[in-house]
């Protein structure tokens, strides 16, 4: 599914399972997401980064 | 018997002669007569906490002390593994759980002489939605959460020091709603293993006590690397009670900016005056700017979040999904939602501002924040904001905070102060000395 057809499933699952405020506040909370989204994927990146899981630096391996 | 049961302050009691018993018999009382107003406890061991203080007491009379936190006692957040105690995290999914094995904190804390007098409420999860605790400072509004029973407990006297996590805003938001200091310390320097995760990425363990003192002597008892937690960090400790002992004025840059523009005008005077008062004391205080960018910290956190906390729970909310709570719950069906390029696209992310941020602690020791938007919001319908906690968690930087005063409406304030990794003998030492200028600045707790 795509983004927006899996947020329509949800929002449909949960409105049927718990009424429309269930339903409400989860749409709040992917439009929430979506903008949480929208600010990451517009965000550059910087040069290489060959390692992510090594997200502090961590001396003695750590992480790794 | 000391007049304060600061864990500083039993501990010397204790090598003086005071039985951890009659140090336990004074804070049993103490839950006895709050507990049914704050309900912070979610499980007291009252047996097996003077089993443990009377094997101290035997020991001592033999001459042997047992280690840096001899009688005194501790609360443990219900998300941590206590053997022989149920562990449900604040979620019926896991009622009938009982660890039979000690987290690594925990055995690190009885190795070191800590009497385990129990769990702690804990939010669902450790997420967002309140739990059944009541700010122990008036009992209308919220303690904050997840730690919520550990920040009560111990702003109460109900307990020496309790442990929290944070993962958002989990300890110190807490620590700053009650009146308390609240630690974590940098990713990586204290074990996860045997505790609920959240996210494990963002995940800390947290303690909360009554005095910077007090922090700098539990997270020296627990911090360090842990044979088979790959998370936990070989680094060197350092001395963090020495830190703490004779602190020189520290170079503090004051971050406005981001934090000023999500905090109420009334809190965010007293944090400048807080500045000011550590000027004219001699600290060398200065206005810090933040990298652009800055504010992605929340984007990114909320994202991560979002993403693992659904790795770590999906599996069970697709069998059980009305047995978690409305917050989880909506968390946990956003985070089906994350794509995995923004996911890995905010750990990139993430690594970035870590570097950003990392060139201001060349010129400042600490960096001086908030540690909530206010005081501790009325009703328990809210945990508050976390937004102020969120950026130094994500970028696994040690956070303090520290207790400087009430407000108007008489509900406790705090300040957020933040080392660079690995540098908690940096924050706990400039920690103590503002403590130290500020002097006492909480009243005694209800009785």
């Amino acid at each position: 599914m795509t983004f927006e057809e899996h947020r329509d499933f949800l929002a449909a699952e949960a409105r049927r399972h718990w009424g429309d405020a269930r339903a409400s506040a989860l749409a709040e909370a992917i439009e929430r997401l979506a903008r949480h989204l929208a600010a990451i994927d517009a965000s550059p990146l910087h040069g290489e980064e060959p390692f992510f899981f090594d997200i502090f630096n961590l001396p003695d391996g750590h992480a790794s | 018997m000391p007049a304060e049961l600061t864990a500083a302050a039993i501990v010397e009691a204790c090598r003086s002669g005071t039985s951890a018993v009659k140090v336990l018999d004074r804070f049993r009382a103490r839950v006895e007569e709050r507990e049914p107003e704050v309900r912070a406890w979610e499980t007291l061991d009252l047996e097996g906490a003077y089993r443990q203080a009377e094997a101290l007491d035997r020991q001592a009379a033999a001459g042997r002390l047992r280690g840096l936190l001899h009688g005194v006692p501790i609360a443990m957040k219900d998300v941590y593994h206590v053997a022989g105690l149920p562990c449900r995290a604040g979620s019926p999914v896991y009622h009938d759980f009982v660890p039979q094995s000690d987290a690594p904190v925990v055995r690190r804390l009885r190795e070191q002489g800590a009497v385990i007098l129990g769990k702690t409420v804990t939010t669902q999860l450790a997420a967002t939605d309140p739990a059944v605790t009541h700010n122990p400072r008036n009992l209308e509004h919220t303690p904050g959460g997840s730690s919520s029973g550990s920040a009560a407990a111990v702003a109460d006297g109900m307990v020496a020091a309790a442990f929290g996590t944070q993962t958002i805003g989990s300890t110190l938001r807490p620590a700053a709603f009650c009146g308390i200091v609240g630690l974590k310390a940098s990713y990586g320097r204290v074990s996860r293993a045997g505790i609920f995760p959240l996210a494990w990425s963002l995940d800390h363990a947290g303690l909360l006590t009554q005095t910077v003192e007090d922090a700098a002597l539990v997270l020296a008892a627990v911090a360090g690397a842990e044979p088979g937690d790959h998370t936990a960090a070989g680094v060197p400790a350092g001395d963090h009670s020495a830190a703490v002992r004779d602190p020189k004025p520290p170079r503090i840059g004051l971050l406005r900016d981001f934090f000023q523009q999500r905090c109420d005008s009334a809190y965010w005077a007293r944090l400048e005056e807080t500045a000011q008062r550590f000027a004219h004391a001699g600290a060398e205080v200065e206005e810090a700017k933040l990298p652009a960018g800055f504010d992605l910290a929340i984007n990114v956190s909320q994202t991560i979040l979002a993403c693992e906390a659904y790795a770590a729970y999906g599996n069970v909310f697709r069998l059980r999904a009305d047995d978690f709570a409305s917050q989880v719950r909506v968390l946990l069906e956003s985070g089906a939602l994350v794509p995995a390029n923004s996911y890995l696209r905010a750990q990139l992310l993430r690594r970035q501002l870590v570097e950003s941020v990392r060139p201001l602690f060349r010129r400042y020791d600490l960096l001086l924040s908030a540690s909530a938007t206010g005081p501790a919001p009325h009703g328990l319908g809210s945990t508050g904001d976390t937004v102020c906690n969120a950026p130094w968690t994500l970028l696994g930087m040690p956070a303090l905070s520290l207790p400087i005063g009430l407000a108007g409406n008489g509900l406790p304030l705090g300040l957020q102060l933040t080392a660079d990794h690995w540098q908690e003998e940096r924050l706990l030492a400039g920690a103590r000395w503002c403590e130290m200028i500020l002097g006492p600045v909480m009243p005694a707790p209800a009785s």
